[in-house]
């Protein structure tokens, strides 16, 4: 039987990640998950004839395509708030509570994307900073 | 018996030396008198893991407010310490139950909108025992 030497592509995510089916399997992904952060999303129940009506943080769950990348990202102003908390508001972590359960783990970034922040959103890059544990 | 995460972690936090050398606070709640700096410990979720009751992978958020003095550098501060002591958690026993280890990494850092604050946000899985 003939002897096969295994050599590692070390270029191998990166060629991956220029897949258009990558791409397309991690939107999916993030679909499913944004579906959830919806599901769970605080939604204030009195002023119903309020405009806009309730819910600007809910529908200002989108998904991104930049790139490579694919991100859950929270658009409303109030988005950052929601997710972390402040010293007068319980942090709801709507966007990571979706991802934990739908089996995903979450890697933090040491530090936030300075473009979303000047916009007030958060934002998670699925191909980096969310890998699935099986 | 399930094990009280926020409790535990506390806890440890609180009685290890590092942390207490920089003369902060660990709390549930934000406290009352907000001079001084304070960490603020918060259960996120509990992972889909079935682990059963005895054994539990949760989440877990700190808040590392900086004093009204401090600023920026001292809630980086908090959130290194918190990070550094986190990593070296080796089994622990606290009063709400056995801790194995935990995996932290620093979060966003940012300014509360409330008080004007600085804080630094430091996440982290706990494996702990009932």
């Amino acid at each position: 039987m003939a002897k096969v030497r295994f050599i590692p592509n070390p270029r191998f995510e990166q060629e991956i990640a220029r897949e258009v089916e990558y791409v397309a399997g991690l939107t999916a992904r993030a679909e499913v998950i944004k579906d959830r952060a919806q599901q769970i999303a605080p939604v204030r129940k009195t002023d119903l004839e309020r405009k806009p009506p309730p819910g600007s943080y809910k529908r200002g769950l989108k998904v991104k395509v930049i790139g490579p990348h694919v991100y859950l990202a929270g658009t409303d102003f109030k988005s950052h708030w929601i997710e972390w908390g402040s010293v007068n508001n319980r942090e709801f972590a709507v966007i990571r509570r979706a991802c934990l359960e739908s089996g995903l783990r979450i890697l933090e970034l040491p530090k936030r994307n300075t473009r979303a922040d000047r916009r007030g959103v958060i934002e998670h890059p699925f191909s980096q900073v969310v890998r699935g544990v099986g | 018996m399930s094990a009280d995460a926020e409790k535990a972690v506390s806890s440890y936090l609180r009685d290890h030396a590092d942390i207490m050398a920089l003369g902060t606070r660990v709390v549930g709640k934000p406290p009352s008198d907000t001079a001084g700096s304070w960490i603020q410990v918060t259960l996120i979720n509990e992972a889909p893991l079935d682990l059963g009751d005895y054994a539990q992978e949760v989440y877990v958020q700190f808040d590392c407010y900086a004093g009204a003095e401090g600023g920026q550098p001292e809630a980086n501060r908090l959130a290194m310490a918190v990070k550094s002591v986190l990593n070296q958690l080796r089994n622990s026993s606290e009063s709400g139950g056995l801790l194995g280890s935990a995996r932290a990494s620093r979060g966003p850092r940012d300014v509360d909108p409330d008080i004007k604050r600085d804080r630094c946000i430091v996440t982290s899985y706990v494996w702990l025992h009932g």
